[in-house]
């Protein structure tokens, strides 16, 4: 085999490696905007939510009681099909003080602060943390007087 | 006669090796395309669902139309229509303002979603080209599914947003974006 034949073969390994790369990052890249999806996704349904329990403390009576909303979404799991991705919902609501502090002289049965984190398969098969126990999706929630 | 052939050998050699590469290139640059307008109609759709600003123009989004739902309204009158393709409801911008009509519609399976409000002739928002035909799904208040307009309290709007890919002849596909969104209509609970 000549030296040229040899030189030909090295170059095409080298391109190739040089193709993989490329080719490798642009799939690095289409995961993240999937896992990106997602994350927006989750956000929807963590609203979904606040939503829901913002219209259950209304009305007079309302639908639910402050009360019983803090028993009720009491650290449970709950979830969510989207697009055939299951989306895992964590609930958890504790009283607070106005600032959202959990302890504290503040915290009495006048506010509630409810934190919501979700995890879900992401395209590269590792969980996807939308809104994790340290920074979760939060929201206070006053009583009205119910 | 020897070199006729090494020339040939490398000839063939050589343009095999520039296929490749040109056939490599032109794929990276169909994924990097594709991977675009992927980002582009994410963010679309969520101009749409949540509002966007051009200039100094604000436009709603599907959001803020649907949280009008009864607004100023008694409860009774404050839905007219509710199928999975149109979602038809009474409500006013602000206090002040009329009771307007505000009309969800994809009239049919192939065609495109609309807003209209009052004017059911000239839209006001669209039209947006769905892959999969809308999909409105109605909760009463213990979230049980309903078609009873007077149960109806909240919404789950499915959409599948759309964009042709690339080239036609090639790569054939959709790019597409699948989103839900929930709307309770706060006005019906009060």
């Amino acid at each position: 085999m000549s030296i040229q034949m040899l030189l030909v073969l090295v170059a095409l390994v080298l391109f190739s490696t040089l193709m993989l790369n490329t080719y490798n990052i642009l799939l690095d890249q289409s995961a993240s905007i999937y896992d990106n999806m997602y994350y927006l996704q989750g956000q929807k349904i963590a609203d979904k939510y606040f939503q829901k329990i913002e219209a259950d403390l209304l009305g007079n009576p309302p639908a639910f009681y402050f009360s019983q909303i803090k028993a009720y979404y009491s650290n449970i799991t709950e979830t969510e099909t989207v697009n055939n991705l299951i989306y895992n919902i964590n609930l958890n609501s504790t009283y607070c003080d106005s600032l959202g502090n959990t302890s504290g002289a503040g915290v009495d049965t006048l506010y509630q602060k409810m934190d919501i984190r979700i995890n879900c398969l992401s395209t590269s098969s590792d969980t996807l943390y939308i809104g994790t126990k340290n920074y979760p999706f939060s929201k206070i929630f006053i009583n009205r007087g119910f | 006669m020897s070199s006729i052939l090494d020339v040939l050998g490398a000839m063939i050699t050589g343009s095999i090796i520039l296929l490749m590469m040109f056939s490599a290139l032109f794929n990276i640059q169909v994924i990097s395309y594709n991977t675009q307008l992927q980002i582009s109609l994410s963010q679309m759709s969520e101009d749409l669902i949540t509002g966007r600003k051009i200039g100094n123009d604000h436009y709603l989004g599907l959001e803020s139309f649907l949280s009008r739902v009864g607004a100023g309204v008694p409860d009774s009158l404050a839905i007219i229509e509710a199928t999975s393709t149109s979602f038809k409801f009474l409500g006013r911008s602000n206090t002040s303002s009329a009771i307007s009509t505000y009309y969800f519609v994809q009239k049919a399976a192939s065609s495109p979603l609309y807003v209209y409000k009052d004017d059911m002739v000239n839209h006001i928002s669209g039209p947006f080209w769905l892959a999969d035909p809308l999909s409105l799904t109605y909760y009463d208040e213990n979230e049980n599914p309903t078609l009873n307009i007077a149960d109806i309290r909240s919404i789950k709007v499915d959409i599948t947003f759309l964009y042709n890919t690339y080239r036609s002849d090639i790569d054939k596909k959709l790019i597409k974006h699948n989103i839900v969104f929930w709307k309770y209509f706060k006005n019906l609970y009060l």
